[in-house]
């Protein structure tokens, strides 16, 4: 399954050079510098919209207690960041 | 903060950083999100170092009712895209909490004691600062007395027990207000990271009504040992004073105010005696209000209108007075103050608020 998972990654950067005709190295760096720059915007909170695919936000999840059923240990989970995707209504529309 | 970022700004980053033409690099954004979209269509499947994996689930096919007509209906399956951030860019995002830590709570422990189970360390600074704030609480019930001292003159003691009452109010208020500013720049100083300000509020707020309960229970027990202190005076007199009290469910009268009170209370059995002083006093004021309405000329009535002419005399506001107030006494009648407005537009900014010590000047009305 790992495996695979690299595969694709390699695959779509493999294609993406082949349709703009940049060498494999120079696809993979500019994609990088791209997530790279949405991340960076994404953690001074801002919301980096796509159009047409989508857009990507930081959301906050508050603290909360879970109970383990087995041990009903109870645990306090930390809040935290987490990195949301919302797909725009076009893309939504074409995959249903 | 919060701001929304198109692909142009994106772009206009690519280009600034790296020397590559603007033109270049919006075509290879957008054909990567093409890209993405394409694959995802094919393979249902797209994993993209450095920002994560687009998938798209199956959604089974679902009964349900509609909500205004209960009618039944199907919805029909469909895929949903789900996104799931590479663990890099999870760790990266989540860099301002990384601090915390999942933390297994012990048998019995209370909701509100959780946080402190994080912040040990801080609780004890937080005792401390609540020590010194009981002495804080003091000098501000002190400070207030101080104040309700003052109105006494009025010889209100209605006024003197509502007051007294919200003093009582204030003071937890303003001490929590404090407190609870105080913890934030514990907090601040603690972590001594300003971007997580935002994501603590909520934990902030929580102890801060934590701290206020605990306050409210100080002042309490505070002032239920004044009271006893206090005691020694004769209950009678209070009892007495009590009778007199239109209010008598407001019993508690905060303790610091007793004595005071108890000084009240005699003036009141002074004034039981010849009940009419007061009314008498009252009427006396009213009729100086009159014999300083009566000073100038004539009533004017409001319903002509008038014209200025020159300036009858200044006017130094004390407080209390009111626009209205001036022109009733100077005219005789309460709506002509919009002739004063009108003069001194170049010295009173709102009319609704003019500050104590302002001079203005009344002007000299003619009918026209």
């Amino acid at each position: 399954m790992i495996k695979l998972i690299a595969l694709n990654n390699k695959e779509f950067i493999s294609e993406l050079s082949n349709r703009l005709n940049y060498t494999i190295k120079d696809t993979s760096d500019l994609v990088q510098l791209v997530t790279a720059a949405m991340i960076e915007q994404l953690q001074a909170g801002n919301i980096v919209s796509i159009q047409g695919f989508g857009s990507f936000e930081v959301k906050k999840k508050m603290e909360r207690i879970l109970v383990n059923p087995v041990t009903k240990k109870r645990l306090l989970i930390p809040p935290k960041l987490v990195l949301t995707f919302k797909p725009s209504t076009l893309l939504k529309e074409k995959f249903k | 903060m919060n701001d929304k970022i198109t692909l142009q700004d994106i772009i206009n980053l690519l280009v600034q950083r790296q020397n590559i033409a603007r033109k270049d690099a919006e075509a290879f954004v957008k054909a990567m999100f093409d890209l993405i979209e394409e694959v995802l269509e094919s393979e249902r499947y797209v994993k993209v170092k450095g920002l994560g994996v687009f998938k798209l689930t199956e959604v089974e096919s679902r009964k349900s009712v509609n909500v205004n007509t209960g009618e039944r209906f199907e919805i029909q399956g469909h895929s949903k895209i789900s996104f799931t951030p590479d663990s890099v860019v999870r760790d990266l995002i989540n860099k301002p909490f990384s601090h915390f830590e999942t933390v297994t709570l012990n048998e019995g422990l209370i909701f509100d004691d959780t946080f402190e189970g994080i912040e040990a360390d801080s609780n004890k600074l937080d005792e401390e600062v609540e020590n010194s704030e009981t002495f804080i609480a003091f000098e501000e019930m002190k400070n207030l007395s101080g104040k309700v001292e003052d109105e006494k003159k009025e010889l209100e003691l209605n006024r003197i027990i509502s007051s007294s009452t919200e003093a009582r109010v204030e003071v937890p208020q303003k001490i929590a207000d404090e407190k609870l500013e105080y913890g934030k720049k514990l907090k601040t100083e603690e972590t001594g990271e300003n971007g997580i300000k935002l994501n603590k509020a909520d934990t902030k707020v929580r102890k801060g009504w934590y701290v206020i309960l605990i306050l409210l229970c100080i002042c309490v027990l505070v002032g239920y040992k004044l009271y006893n202190v206090n005691e020694v005076e004769p209950v009678s007199k209070i009892l007495d004073a009590r009778a007199i009290d239109p209010e008598p469910s407001l019993q508690p009268i905060p303790s610091k105010l007793l004595k005071r009170d108890t000084l009240i209370f005699d003036t009141i059995r002074s004034m039981k005696g010849d009940n009419v002083s007061i009314r008498k006093e009252f009427v006396g004021n009213k009729d100086s209000v009159r014999r300083k309405a009566a000073l100038p000329m004539e009533t004017l009535s409001a319903q002509v209108e008038y014209n200025i002419v020159g300036v009858l005399q200044n006017h130094t506001i004390s407080g209390g007075e009111t626009l209205r107030k001036i022109s009733l006494r100077y005219y005789g009648s309460k709506e002509l103050f919009t002739y004063i407005v009108q003069y001194n537009s170049d010295i009173i900014k709102n009319p609704d608020n003019v500050p104590i010590g302002t001079v203005i000047k009344i002007p000299k009305l003619k009918q026209k």
